[in-house]
């Protein structure tokens, strides 16, 4: 058997079929490999692609490169994910799987199939494989593309490994490849960035989190599903995303033209200059846990139907008086009342931002033309939002340390790294929609901002002549929903709600216990000789106890607040210390710090339960 | 001459430093700028052998040194790094060393 048919059956081995594709894949020619003979007679390649010829190993000394670049790695902790491109010279995998000891994540991406095919005839793959979770993303490989790589990017590259994960780009796969390279560059910046924006999120508003999902909950007893606008809504007649960004100023007289003719759906931070221009939109949304509620107090604005979430402002939610629409957002305790109503589950793609809901939501209920307004996305003029929303006039910034990108009119326009993410995500998520629906339609009537990619563009004035030709009583349509739950299932969550403080008293005793299991973990590194089999019957014993408290639905609350913590103690997991009673010290002490923080939280919201859901009726 | 030579050493071996520790990706750059000094220390090399050495071996060494001199002007002008990088790092730097005052390269300032 050939090296490369043994590799084929190690790759099939881990990954089910890959052997196949790699068989059936047809290679594009569009490198030209050269095999030549290193001065100590190793196989060496040599890469001709556009008239250029490159070298993918020294001739004079083949595995330098790959071993001291190793060498700089210094020792890598357990689990530590490694991302590189390229494979055309083997001898940097094969340095990082042999020279590291501990098991790792590498996510090795390879431009091209035929350099691919060639490394699996060079060289034996199978104890590589065997020692660490090695994943192939090999460009012309069925499901495999730079385009999607960034899903697998995003599993791998997590929040409390982000100090620790290595990225590599083999030389010269950037002159060979820079295209690629390029995309491989975003992704792992990508995915990098929103590990830091979701966990700088969580921590900012993970103190208010708990107090507004509590506060905010009373409201599910009365409160409307967003699937259920899919039983009333018609979907022939095109949805308005209204943003507040500063071009909204432009065109936002032309709305009143669209009113009756299609679904205004605004961000609460346009619900201000929407109403004093005269126009009552179909529905607003508020997400923020922050929001000041002086961004939508306006009295027109309190019957307005509302889109919000359980983690929402609860000032502008006490404030508000029409009917509220919520969805699943992956809170435990609130799934269980969602269930309860008896409506399909369904959630709304965040994307980050107000305005990236609704669009989401629009999709979700089967609208097929979406037109965006005053969704720049980007400083249009040096200004952040329209005026008449956070001022009356906003003022303008310095935008010459701004990051530029491609504007709708402008070549170049400034923007946040924020605002860089959204436009991401409407890249991405208007592509795979329109991969199974071509006939879903982004008209983007910002007249400014930045560029989104497959939207339409046009002024608002032609896109409202276009398509909203059809007369809709949105607010009509909505009247027709009865509150999603029914009498008996209201009743149920009420109780459900009144019950929470005391889940939070058997998650204290159930930490309690976990707590008594690290100090025995402790006592036990503290003998010279430690009994092994006695460290890892507690070790056992600690994760059984921890499982119990993650199934505990109240839990997830506790871990959301601390997530400073939490990821200390996830980063923990991958953490390996030079000897067992040193590693087991370090386990025990980060446990019953956390543990007794956990503990402490526990309390706290116990009581914000009592307070706030003792007097539900 | 030594001098030059002691220059050109420390240049070289800071930008083969910096690729292969730094992974910095600007060896060509770098090295094009110091191509007239590199040229000069062949050209005196290959003027004869004033070295002491058997005449075999030094139009062996000659035609070795040709050799790197190729690779590095290939490398220059496919944009190849890696070439680049072997043929200064593994082969120019080591003739430039049986001239180098190692006393006074340790005292140099490693500043890469």
């Amino acid at each position: 058997m050939t090296i490369y048919e043994k590799n084929l059956e190690t790759l099939a081995a881990h990954y089910p079929e890959m052997d196949k594709r790699i068989r059936e894949a047809q290679a594009e020619s569009e490198v030209e490999i050269l095999e030549e003979s290193s001065y100590s007679g190793e196989t060496i390649l040599k890469i001709r692609k556009d008239e250029r010829c490159c070298y993918l190993n020294g001739k004079r000394d083949t595995e330098e490169l790959a071993r001291k670049w190793v060498e700089t790695l210094g020792e890598l902790q357990r689990d530590t994910p490694v991302l590189m491109m390229g494979v055309g010279n083997f001898t940097y995998l094969k340095e990082l799987a042999e020279q590291t000891e501990n098991p790792l994540t590498i996510v090795v991406y390879e431009p091209s199939l035929q350099i691919f095919r060639k490394f699996l005839e060079m060289t034996d793959i199978q104890k590589w494989m065997e020692k660490h979770l090695i994943i192939f993303w090999v460009d012309g490989l069925e499901g495999m593309d730079a385009k999607s790589m960034g899903d697998i990017i995003n599993q791998v590259l997590k929040y409390e490994l982000l100090d620790s994960a290595k990225y590599f780009i083999l030389p010269n796969y950037e002159v060979l490849f820079p295209e690629e390279t390029v995309l491989f560059v975003k992704s792992c910046r990508d995915t990098a960035l929103k590990e830091l924006s979701i966990y700088q999120t969580n921590k900012l508003f993970s103190e208010v989190m708990v107090k507004n999902l509590f506060s905010n909950a009373r409201y599910l007893c009365d409160g409307y599903k967003t699937t259920q606008l899919v039983e009333v809504i018609p979907r022939d007649i095109p949805g308005i995303v209204v943003a507040a960004g500063p071009s909204l100023n432009k065109n936002i007289h032309e709305l009143k033209k669209a009113k009756g003719k299609a679904f205004i759906f605004a961000v609460d931070t346009a619900i201000k200059p929407l109403l004093q221009a005269g126009i009552i939109p179909d529905m607003f949304a508020v997400i923020d846990a922050l929001k000041p509620i002086e961004l939508v107090q306006m009295e027109e604005a309190r019957d307005i139907p509302l889109l919000t979430t359980l983690n929402a402002a609860p000032e502008v939610l006490n404030y508000h008086r029409g009917m509220k629409f919520f969805f699943n957002e992956g809170y435990l305790f609130a799934e269980d009342i969602f269930e309860k109503s008896g409506h399909r589950t369904g959630d709304v793609s965040s994307g980050g931002s107000v305005a990236t809901n609704i669009f989401s939501l629009f999709y979700k209920i089967g609208i097929e033309t979406v037109i965006l307004v005053g969704q720049d996305l980007a400083y249009t003029g040096n200004k952040s939002y329209a005026d008449g929303t956070f001022q009356e006039k906003i003022e303008e910034v310095d935008t010459s340390y701004f990051m530029m990108v491609e504007g709708n009119f402008e070549k170049k326009v400034p923007t946040r790294t924020d605002l860089k993410l959204f436009i991401d995500w409407y890249n991405m998520y208007i592509e795979r929609i329109r991969e199974y629906d071509k006939e879903f339609r982004v008209i983007n009537a910002t007249e400014g901002g930045a560029k989104i990619q497959n939207t339409e563009l046009m002024t608002l004035e032609e896109a409202i002549k276009q398509v909203c030709n059809k007369e809709v009583d949105i607010r009509a349509c909505l009247e027709k929903l009865p509150p999603m739950l029914n009498e008996e299932a209201r009743e149920w969550t009420v109780e459900y709600l009144k019950r929470i403080p005391e889940e939070f008293q058997k998650l204290k005793k159930a930490a309690g216990k976990l707590k008594k299991l690290y100090q025995k973990l402790d006592k036990i590194c503290d003998k010279k000789n430690i009994d092994r089999k006695e460290y890892l019957s507690v070790l056992k014993k600690i994760e059984k106890q921890r499982q119990i408290i993650d199934g505990m639905k109240v839990y997830q609350m506790i871990s959301i607040t601390m997530s400073n913590a939490h990821y200390m103690l996830l980063a923990e997991q991958h953490l390996q210390e030079s000897s067992l009673q040193k590693e087991g010290k370090e386990i025990a002490q980060m446990g019953i710090t956390y543990i007794e923080d956990a503990i402490k939280c526990a309390a706290v919201f116990e009581k914000y339960a009592e307070d706030i859901f003792g007097d539900l009726s | 001459m030594e001098e030059k030579i002691q220059e050109l050493f420390c240049k070289l071996r800071d930008i083969g430093a910096s690729f292969l520790i730094y992974q910095k990706r600007d060896n060509l750059e770098q090295t094009r700028k110091i191509i007239p000094e590199i040229q000069e220390f062949v050209l005196w090399f290959l003027e004869g052998n004033r070295f002491g050495i058997e005449e075999e071996l030094y139009q062996n060494m000659s035609s070795n040194l040709l050799e790197v001199l190729k690779d590095i002007l290939e490398a220059l002008e496919q944009e190849d790094m890696v070439l680049l990088h072997d043929a200064a790092a593994n082969g120019l730097l080591e003739y430039l060393q049986l001239f180098v005052n190692t006393e006074q390269e340790d005292g140099a300032n490693d500043n890469i």
